[in-house]
């Protein structure tokens, strides 16, 4: 093996899964998040000349994988969807008790992770990419906004709204489990 | 006065509105001083933003938490033989490091420039536009002061070129040409100016050079005489020379980046 691609591996297999982790939270098909993966990371050997010394080579490889689902998904389909922006004001969630703050970390208590994954792969791409990235893997906004190229104030704004989003579905779905658990995007609506 | 108390409760909304989105990164820490004086002003009122700010934190701690997932094997070994996989041709790129560093060097140019200038907007304008140069190879010559000012432009590749000096105004001026950065060296044996212009997307230098260093090659006084300038182009970078009132003009830079004769605008002091 040759001096560059030895390098290539040690400074890649380390987050080999936690790549996957964050593609296969946004599709429900593993394989497809597998040939995400792999797509990504041969992306990233042939452009390995492309990362910088300053950049730390996780937020370099998920912006490959970044660019790599966009790719895909707009090849897929041009569904546009519209950003649903969840108040706190919203009506539906104000009614449920679990949406104080003690009952609500009650309420996540008791989420098993298959919850909280459906939950999360029913967010709007975009909202759910800044969720993964903060609260899952813990990077900074400004690491974040360095992957999407999007300003540190959008992350921040689509984090509070994804984060408002999330929680209104894991509300809604435990009081009426029973019923359709897709959130609706808008405030009121049901 | 149920008016101003109507503006106030808009007043109220607005900010409660408008902070909603500050939220996460008051529960991150990513806020700056003054926004977290604001953010915690509202939420000694507001009990609605309260629990949000509560539930981001939970919800924030909760996910932090997820297990990771981890690959088929199978994957990890097609993985392990990607590096068999061909590379992209960027690797010469590699063992040439020039084509990045005159970038770099520029782009430090541009900030110190643009700050003084046109602000933070510009500057990043300017280094995106940098980064997007390819200077082409640098050619030899046997005329001095061409491969004295050749060798010049070489330098600035290599990133050891001399911060910029004072700015003033370049001999030559042309539409889209904008003057980054100056500094006095040597053409000929004879004490030269050189003046780094941004020119589209390339860099070009023009030089002010002593009039006899100008006129000591033959092949140089001969395109002078009979068509006012001489030039030649060689591996897509093309060097001109042109005399002024009582010194010389030599630039040198990539072809597409050199302005027409027309649209060169030379102050003859
Ligand atoms: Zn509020």
């Amino acid at each position: 093996m040759s001096h560059t691609a030895q390098q290539f591996q040690q400074l890649t297999t380390p987050w080999r899964d936690r790549l996957f982790s964050v593609a296969v939270r946004q599709t429900d098909s593993r394989q497809r998040a597998e040939d995400w993966v792999q797509e990504s990371m041969l992306k990233a050997w042939k452009h390995f000349s492309d990362l910088k010394e300053t950049e730390t080579v996780y937020a370099w490889l998920l912006k490959i994988l970044h660019s790599v689902i966009v790719d895909d998904v707009r090849r897929e389909s041009r569904r546009a969807q519209l950003a649903p922006v969840v108040s706190v004001e919203d009506e539906e969630l104000q009614k449920h008790s679990s949406s104080a703050a003690g009952p609500f970390e009650e309420l996540l208590q008791k989420q098993n992770q298959e919850q909280v994954k459906t939950a999360i792969s029913t967010l709007p791409s975009e909202f759910r990419e800044v969720l993964l990235f903060r609260d899952v893997e813990g990077l900074s906004y400004l690491e974040i906004s360095e992957i999407l190229g999007i300003p540190k104030g959008t992350v921040m704004s689509r984090l509070s709204r994804a984060r408002r989003m999330l929680s209104s579905i894991i509300i809604k779905s435990s009081n009426n489990s029973s019923n359709h658990v897709r959130a609706k995007s808008t405030g009121g609506m049901s | 006065m149920n008016a101003s108390y109507n503006t106030e409760d808009t007043k109220w909304q607005e900010l409660h509105t408008a902070l909603q989105d500050l939220l996460a990164g008051y529960a991150d820490n990513e806020l700056e001083d003054d926004e977290v004086m604001i953010v915690e002003a509202h939420l000694a009122g507001c009990r609605l933003c309260r629990d949000d700010l509560a539930r981001q934190f939970s919800l924030s701690h909760h996910l932090s938490s997820l297990p990771l997932e981890r690959m088929s094997a199978s994957l990890h070994e097609k993985l392990d033989r990607i590096t068999e996989q061909p590379q992209n041709t960027v690797e010469t790129q590699r063992q040439t490091p020039k084509v990045s560093t005159p970038a770099r060097w520029l782009e430090r140019q541009w900030l110190k420039l643009a700050f003084s200038t046109g602000g933070w907007a510009t500057a990043f304008a300017l280094v995106v536009t940098l980064y997007m140069q390819q200077i082409p190879n640098v050619p030899h010559s046997n005329i001095p002061m061409v491969a004295d000012a050749l060798s010049e432009y070489q330098t600035a590749q290599q990133d050891i070129l001399p911060v910029s000096q004072q700015l003033t105004e370049a001999p030559a001026s042309w539409p889209g040409g904008t003057l980054l950065s100056s500094w006095e060296t040597s053409i000929g044996g004879a004490p030269a100016q050189v003046y780094a212009m941004r020119s589209g997307k390339d860099i070009v230098f023009q030089y002010r050079i002593n009039e006899s260093v100008l006129f000591r090659n033959p092949e140089v006084r001969q395109a002078i005489a009979q068509q006012g300038s001489y030039s030649s182009e060689k591996n897509g970078t093309e060097i001109r020379a042109l005399p002024m009132k009582s010194s010389g003009l030599l630039m040198v830079g990539p072809r597409r980046a050199m302005p027409a004769v027309n649209d060169l605008k030379i102050k003859t002091i």
